[in-house]
């Protein structure tokens, strides 16, 4: 699994990865939403 | 003979202060009002409020220190990136970010301690926050200048006091006289710096080491080298089991990492002053949205590559030195510098350079803003105006905050050495124990009393300091007071974890336990007419 000996290190490695993912298409999707002095 | 080196580094820097002056400049002359001063008008982009948020929350010492760190805990410390990712900017900028920009707004707040009083309608507590912010965010605010200031000292071979005394007045000019805007503009630059030099670094070390998984499997595979484990026995005694592996569950190296590194610092961002009032910079939640993706990609790429690298530069030192990174180096605070220096080339390693002074740079030029509102706003604010006199106030207030911070920076190393090493832990501990229920409770619950508030503020600001001076034997060696009365470092007893046991996991229990119980048992206390002003403009549950 990536040469990460323990489980739980690679999960957390994925989930960094997956956590940015998940930023990157929460922002995608909510583009122009909220815009409505 | 002239050093050439030296010559290309000072022009490298002298190239980024030039930068740094023309955006400073660019944000005084947009800064006419106190909102403008204070919260960069309430218009800042999404990209300079996503980067200069980052920027601000990573300083020198998460990358070098940080990055040292897992130098010796390895892989066990992307835990605290992913809370980094998740809590602190997925969780944050969507959850309490976007209630944060309209309640503040709602109620024209324009501090962290001035949002809270005003939507608890309680002067005690702007001005307590204030407080706490005033008093002990100069510590921590000089330590990062300590920090960045040896960097000069070793990087170009300059004079230490004169490389702190003139980052400082640099830092100082353009947080006040360009305000918030200056700050931000600044920040967003340095943030895209560190961009690019993390990028670069991560690359280059996975490439070099043959990649992804190769370079893991090194890692791992070093964990049981027979010259290793020799090197690695002290360790051992203290839980650790090898860089791609957690420490063993309950030693004292699982709870410093678990408890002081994980959750002190994951849990702690939420409550912290300098980087909640960027959410009130943007005008609208599509601002917060569009900041989100860069927010949590920069995240990754500054703790998440920092640790990496820290991790797998065991791997370069084994096998050039036969040492571990921590017995190569001499210290965990030696190991990035280190590493560069012999794995990357010349120019990368004269270009990092430039990038901690930008993570220094940003850090303190927020903590500096955020210190001088809080005199010049919170604690000795005059009237509620948007005047140039209130400019002018909250201006006096900054540099306050200036000298105090610069006059901390040359006294505190020769006659308190040990403030230096806790006073990160310090001011995220206190502040997330003392504010974070109340400014959930703020946000989320419209029946939540002043009392309540109050309560769960004072019990978890005062169960924080006292567990810091008299168990967590991190800090409680450090302030003395234990020692003074009791004439031992820690009231835990010997050999007994207790003493390992982060503030944040007491401190932050209790107040949320004193919140809830005050909460149940005191009357309403605001009008309908206060709650509908609070959280106009937002949808009903």
């Amino acid at each position: 699994m990536l040469g990460l000996g323990d489980f739980s290190i690679f999960a957390v490695y994925v989930l960094c990865v997956l956590s940015a993912i998940a930023c990157v298409v929460y922002g995608i999707f909510n583009w122009n939403k909220g815009a409505d002095k | 003979m002239v050093d050439t080196n030296l010559i290309i580094k000072i022009v490298i820097i002298v190239i980024y202060l030039g930068v740094v002056a023309v955006l400073g400049i660019m944000g005084y002359r947009r800064t006419k009002t106190t909102s403008d001063y204070l919260l960069g008008g309430r218009k800042i982009h999404p990209a300079v409020m996503a980067l200069s948020y980052g920027a601000t929350f990573i300083s020198t010492s998460a990358i070098v220190g940080f990055g040292g760190n897992a130098g010796v805990f390895g892989f066990s410390l992307l835990w605290l990136t992913f809370l980094n990712i998740f809590l602190g900017v997925f969780i944050a900028f969507i959850f309490f970010g976007r209630r944060t920009r309209r309640i503040g707004h709602n109620l024209n707040a324009h501090t962290f301690p001035e949002f809270l009083g005003k939507r608890y309608q309680s002067k005690f507590i702007q001005k307590f926050a204030g407080l706490v912010i005033f008093i002990f965010m100069p510590i921590y605010t000089a330590a990062v200048m300590i920090g960045v200031a040896s960097f000069l000292q070793s990087g170009l071979g300059v004079d230490y006091n004169l490389a702190l005394l003139v980052f400082a007045v640099i830092v100082a000019v353009y947080v006040l006289f360009g305000g918030m805007k200056g700050v931000m503009y600044t920040d967003a630059f340095q943030g895209s710096l560190m961009l690019v030099g993390m990028t670069v670094l991560i690359i280059a070390v996975y490439s070099k080491l043959g990649g992804i998984t190769s370079a893991h499997e090194q890692l791992t595979a070093l964990s049981n080298n027979v010259a290793v484990t020799e090197q690695t026995a002290g360790l051992q005694a203290g839980g650790f089991q090898g860089w791609t592996s957690m420490p063993a569950l309950f030693s004292q190296y699982w709870w410093v990492v678990v408890s002081s590194i994980v959750m002190g610092v994951g849990i702690g961002v939420l409550a912290q002053p300098q980087l909640v009032v960027r959410f009130m910079t943007v005008k609208s939640d599509r601002e917060i949205n569009r900041a989100v993706p860069i927010g949590g990609v920069f995240i990754l790429l500054m703790t998440g590559v920092a640790f990496v690298v820290g991790a797998l530069s065991n791997v370069w030192f084994f096998n050039n030195q036969g040492l571990i990174s921590v017995a190569a180096a001499g210290s965990t605070d030696s190991i990035i510098p280190m590493f560069l220096s012999g794995f990357m080339p010349e120019w990368f390693v004269l270009v990092f350079l430039v990038i901690l002074l930008a993570a220094g740079m940003s850090t303190i030029s927020s903590q500096f803003h955020a210190i001088g509102t809080a005199v010049g706003r919170d604690i000795f604010k005059v009237k509620e105006d948007d005047s140039k006199k209130g400019m002018l106030i909250t201006r006096l207030g900054v540099l306050v905050a200036i000298v105090l911070t610069i006059v901390l920076a040359y006294v505190l190393p020769t006659i308190w050495d040990g403030a230096i090493a806790i006073s990160t832990g310090l001011f995220f501990g206190l502040c997330c124990a003392a504010f974070l229920p109340m400014y959930f409770a703020a946000l989320y619950i419209k029946k939540m009393t002043k009392t309540a508030a109050i309560s769960g503020m004072i019990a978890g600001f005062s169960s924080s300091l006292l567990w810091m001076m008299f168990v967590h034997s991190k800090e409680s060696a450090v302030l003395k007071v234990c020692n003074l009365i009791f004439g031992v470092n820690t009231l835990s007893a010997e050999g007994s974890m207790l003493q390992y046991v982060d503030p944040i996991i007491i401190s932050l229990s209790l107040s949320i336990i004193v919140t809830i119980i005050v909460q149940i048992f005191s009357k309403k206390q605001f009008g309908n007419e206060h709650i509908e002003k609070c959280f106009e403009g937002m949808k009903k549950k």
